[in-house]
């Protein structure tokens, strides 16, 4: 946390070693965010890559009194609601011309995760958009429930409501395959 | 508080994605790159617009007029009197601000003459001109106290 307040005086300053450390520590964590919250995980990395460089760009004004890590997750998380949004008006071809051209890059080149978590990202896509954010915002993004229904514009009990039963459709399209 | 079932556990510590080696340099590379941009492109801060908020404001007006008026009656009092101002060696500015002061009052006196023996008196045959003040600076002094 006060490594956090440093880093963030630091790039208000212009530092960008600052900016370098803060993408070191969060890059990873965000990816992983917005993989969760994202039909094609690959789409990710444009998501994380705009959030960063809007933030680099921020530098000069930049003033943040919050938290640095709960900042950079709900620029994710609005992304990557933008990105959806986009998308339901795009047409399907087009859609698909990026993951065509992903496929052909070298493996550094691409997301690294696990076959398991690779499966688990595929049951968590089943989830609908609501389960899907209050699940990976609080299991991945360590959010309270009282943040997460700040951000969705809802109750804490709608959004208690929303992980619960986004908790169950996990435990059932995962049957047998959660490490026990 | 309820313990965390296999679900909550798998998603917390297996559901992980990371960038490889050259995704992560290259973003990191874009980032670098936009906040040299965002830096290149600061916006100059406009200094403070003096003479604008002077002529919007009247508490400042008033303010401006009231530095003039002293400036002018301690300026006054210094001719008259007659008498030789002690300067301390210290603080270039005050001596500044008492030559301006004197010959604001040669100039109220005596107009453009009084001015040009009052600057020679001053700074040229005591060769202590200072750097910062110049006759353009001077006669731009005194032409807004003039309009003021």
């Amino acid at each position: 946390m006060l490594e956090d307040e440093v880093l963030k005086w630091q790039f208000k300053c212009g530092s960008r070693q600052a900016l370098a450390q803060i993408y070191d520590k969060y890059v990873d964590s965000l990816l992983t965010l917005a993989a969760g919250l994202l039909d094609d995980a690959h789409e990710a990395e444009d998501v994380v890559q705009d959030v960063f460089v809007a933030f680099a760009r921020s530098a000069n004004g930049f003033t943040l009194r919050g938290s640095l890590k709960a900042y950079l997750t709900t620029a994710v998380v609005n992304r990557v609601r933008d990105r959806i949004r986009r998308q339901q008006r795009r047409p399907a071809a087009l859609n698909e011309a990026a993951p065509a051209a992903r496929e052909s890059r070298s493996p550094d080149e691409q997301l690294v995760f696990s076959e398991y978590a690779g499966r688990l990202h595929e049951a968590i896509k089943e989830l609908p958009h609501e389960q899907r954010e209050a699940v990976v915002l609080k299991l991945k993004g360590n959010m309270k429930f009282r943040e997460i229904a700040r951000l969705q514009g809802v109750s804490v009990n709608t959004v208690q409501g929303r992980y619960r039963y986004g908790l169950q459709k996990l435990r059932s399209s995962l049957n047998g395959e959660v490490q026990k | 508080m309820k313990p965390e079932d296999r679900v909550e556990k798998a998603i917390r510590e297996e559901f992980r994605f990371a960038a490889g080696s050259d995704l992560r340099d290259r973003m990191l590379t874009r980032a670098l790159d936009a906040h040299e941009e965002g830096r290149k492109s600061r916006p100059v801060p406009a200094g403070p617009a003096i003479g604008k908020t002077t002529r919007r404001r009247p508490i400042a007006r008033f303010a401006v007029a009231a530095v003039i008026v002293a400036g002018l009656l301690i300026g006054h009092g210094l001719v008259h009197n007659g008498k030789e101002v002690a300067i301390e060696p210290s603080g270039h500015a005050r001596i500044e601000t008492l030559n301006l002061v004197s010959l604001n009052a040669a100039y109220r006196q005596g107009g453009m003459e009084a001015l040009e023996q009052q600057y020679r008196k001053t700074f040229i045959d005591s060769q202590s001109r200072p750097a910062r003040l110049s006759v353009e600076r001077l006669l731009t002094e005194l032409a807004e106290n003039g309009e003021s």
